[in-house]
């Protein structure tokens, strides 16, 4: 099928249509699970994100004005489950696509969502994300990024942390203060800041996982930032930011239960190929652990699937993002453990396939640190849940 | 039947759920099954042709989520699934459970021979009772309590108390066949996971009540994140069972919802056992007394947990998963 002829589709067409695309076209050795594996490097994960979106598997729900496919969230979740049956690789643009795209299209003039949107569609430009900082991490009040008035425009000095991707990226969303520290949560004003321009300084951070590409240190000085670049005014951005990743939380990464899926499946499977692991596929004690595993994963699909749902019938989703995103971190950490445990038994000459499913499980497993950490700690989560989801009073 | 067809939404039966397991409350199993009848709750599986509303499991849930909830006296479940199941069979025995007159049970644990002789177990409430179903080797059979000896078994739940059922070879009223008992079971642990979340939610919301009113070193325990950290992790166990539950109702009948429908009770049996024991923990020592009913809950919950076998059905899940590939 050629691209841009997917715009007819809908329910399981649109699915096979995933699903055929996906089998044609995921370069050679582009997954994890499949002989010949080798770590894509940046460019063949921009070229083949551009081309999943070419074809409609990315932008699926943002408006064809921007570059999207202007399709449902039912939609969403059938090409995310298709995409997560499959090993792929974790978007390298996620920041643009989840976080930067979605707060652009709630608060972004017309010219900014013409701008922005089809280059982080067409994966032409990255983004970084530029809230946390040495003295403000899951507390904003504590923000001391400055940007002050400078004409029509702004100048921003300061130092953000744990900014992922900031050395490949054009654009940060960044997060200023325009008032004294004293405002606290007043006064916060959110930016498009071009990463090129000038007094923008990035030092790398090395992750206990030594990836490339991850977190970094963004030192600001006096950089000026033009009226185009600011999104929204001051609170007015943030505070409608707050409320679009309330949503974003709960249908970003939909394919996560079934990629979970793909992990398992995949560790059993290696366990086939290794004369020491098969004989725990036989044992009790692990197929106890392993269906405890498939239940986890069931629930997360379960938290997943009435979101949609509840989005579609115009329900409010309040906190169930926080839910979900909790289950899913602290399941994907039991079963990376227990992954680690099991491969940790294969033999010294295993073969092939055991040697990479050992590569895939350590990168998960180290991976799965940061997963109850990013985007709000369990901690931050469970205090969301107690506050908005079981209502509890303060208590004072 | 559908809701486009029937105009009903199993919404609509959890509200008369309540006031009628509420109504039970103190009343003996058969003034439980009267008042139940009543609103036709008994008959909501079974056929028209046996008196009952012929609807479909989803309408089944409420209801017994509303029984684990109120700690029902009366084997809800169990009386559902056999009007529904002796239709066929045996119209006029389906008939006079779904009108709430015969009282039924189901042993859920154990295998008894062919020839109708050996013991079974978790029986809930089969003193007394009618009729008890019994599994075989390839199906089940239906023999009335007349003929059975039944002996009150050591178990957790105190309201619905589980009793071992020995048959004497006497003959059966009928019997269903493995396709039949089978489907039965399947139906039997969704509807476990209904009865589980409502004894959860009860029980979460006893200890919500409790730490919010009760005060030590001069303010509510609701003020200690610790204590609201260990009630959001109980939400978040029953959410994640109330989510695999809805999910289960809405798959097919292929191998990926047999996996939900199986997700949906392990869900409920792993979780919803730690929800209520959490939930005396928060209560402090008031937890450890009778009259705080989270214990009930807590019993209902672990007698529920094993009359469907969690760990055989893990190790049936496993083998979907690694024998099937």
């Amino acid at each position: 099928m050629m691209d841009g002829m997917h715009h007819d589709l809908s329910g399981e067409a649109f699915r096979a249509h995933v699903r055929d695309w996906l089998s044609a076209n995921v370069p050679p050795g582009f997954l994890a699970d499949a002989p010949g594996y080798t770590t894509p490097t940046l460019q063949q994960c921009r070229d083949f994100e551009a081309a999943m979106h070419r074809a409609g598997l990315a932008g699926i729900t943002w408006p064809r004005a921007y570059g999207g496919h202007g399709r449902t969230l039912r939609e969403h979740l059938v090409a995310n489950q298709e995409i997560g049956r499959l090993a792929l690789p974790e978007s390298v643009s996620s920041i643009g696509k989840e976080l930067a795209g979605p707060i652009i299209l709630a608060i972004g003039t017309e010219e900014q969502k013409q701008r922005y949107l089809p280059a982080i569609l067409e994966m032409r430009e990255m983004w970084c994300q530029g809230f946390s900082e040495p003295e403000a991490g899951s507390d904003l009040a504590g923000l001391r990024t400055r940007a002050t008035r400078d004409g029509a425009g702004w100048r921003i000095t300061g130092q953000k942390i744990w900014t992922s991707g900031a050395a490949k990226a054009a654009r940060c969303l960044l997060l200023a203060r325009t008032g004294p520290l004293e405002d606290r949560h007043k006064g916060l004003a959110l930016f498009a800041v071009p990463m090129d321009a000038p007094g923008i300084r990035v030092r790398p951070i090395r992750q206990i996982n030594d990836k490339d590409g991850g977190f970094a240190e963004v030192f600001l000085d006096d950089v000026p930032v033009g009226p185009e670049d600011a999104l929204g005014a001051p609170d007015e951005g943030w505070n409608a930011a707050i409320r679009v990743l309330g949503i974003e939380r709960a249908t970003n990464r939909m394919y996560r239960a079934w990629r979970f899926e793909n992990e398992l499946r995949h560790l059993v499977a290696a366990c086939r190929q290794d004369p020491a692991l098969a004989p725990l596929l036989r044992d009790g004690a692990y197929r106890q652990r392993i269906a405890a595993t498939l239940v986890d994963i069931e629930m997360v699909k379960g938290n997943v699937e009435p979101v949609v749902e509840a989005l579609v019938a115009g329900e409010a989703i309040g906190a169930r993002g926080s839910l979900m995103k909790l289950h899913w971190s602290e399941a994907h950490q039991r079963f990376a453990a227990l992954a680690m445990e099991i491969l940790g038994m294969a033999s010294p000459d295993a073969p092939p396939p055991v040697l990479q499913a050992q590569k895939r499980f350590k990168d998960i497993y180290l991976q799965a640190r940061a997963e109850t950490i990013y985007a709000g700690t369990t901690e931050i989560q469970l205090g969301i849940i107690a506050d908005r989801v079981l209502n509890l009073p303060r208590g004072k | 039947m559908d809701m486009m067809q029937t105009g009903l939404d199993p919404a609509d039966f959890a509200d008369s759920a309540r006031k009628a397991v509420a109504a039970c409350l103190g009343l003996d199993p058969a003034g439980c099954g009267a008042r139940l009848a009543e609103d036709g709750l008994l008959g909501v599986l079974a056929p028209e042709e046996v008196g009952g509303l012929g609807l479909d499991l989803r309408f089944a849930l409420p209801v017994v989520q509303a029984a684990g909830a109120g700690d029902l006296a009366f084997p809800l479940a169990e009386t559902m699934l056999m009007a529904r199941h002796l239709a066929g069979p045996a119209p006029a025995i389906a008939a006079s459970l779904a009108a709430g007159e015969g009282r039924g049970t189901i042993a859920w644990a154990g295998t008894a021979r062919t020839e109708l002789v050996g013991t079974v177990g978790r029986a809930p409430l089969a003193e007394g009772a009618d009729w008890v179903l019994v599994r075989l080797a390839h199906g089940a059979a239906l023999l009335p309590g007349s003929a059975l000896r039944i002996a009150k078994a050591i178990g957790l739940d105190e309201t619905a108390p589980e009793y071992n059922v020995t048959l004497t070879g006497a003959d059966a009223a009928c019997r269903l066949d493995a396709a039949a008992w089978s489907a039965l079971a399947e139906e039997a642990s969704l509807l476990r996971a209904a009865a589980i979340l409502g004894a959860a939610e009860t029980s979460l919301a006893l200890a919500v009540e409790h730490v919010t009113t009760r005060r030590q070193f001069g303010k509510p325990l609701v003020a200690n994140q610790a204590m609201r950290h260990l009630l959001a992790r109980q939400k978040l166990a029953m959410e994640g069972m109330r989510g695999a539950l809805i999910r289960a109702t809405g798959c097919g009948d292929d191998a990926v919802g047999m996996l939900a429908r199986r997700a949906a009770f392990l869900a409920a049996a792993t979780h919803g056992p730690l929800i209520a024991e959490a939930s005396i923990q928060a209560h402090g020592g008031m937890g450890f007394t009778w009259d705080i009913p989270v214990h009930r809950h807590l019993r209902r919950i672990r007698t529920l947990e094993a009359q469907g076998e969690a760990p055989a059905m893990r190790e049936a899940v496993a083998a979907a998963l690694i024998d099937a590939n």
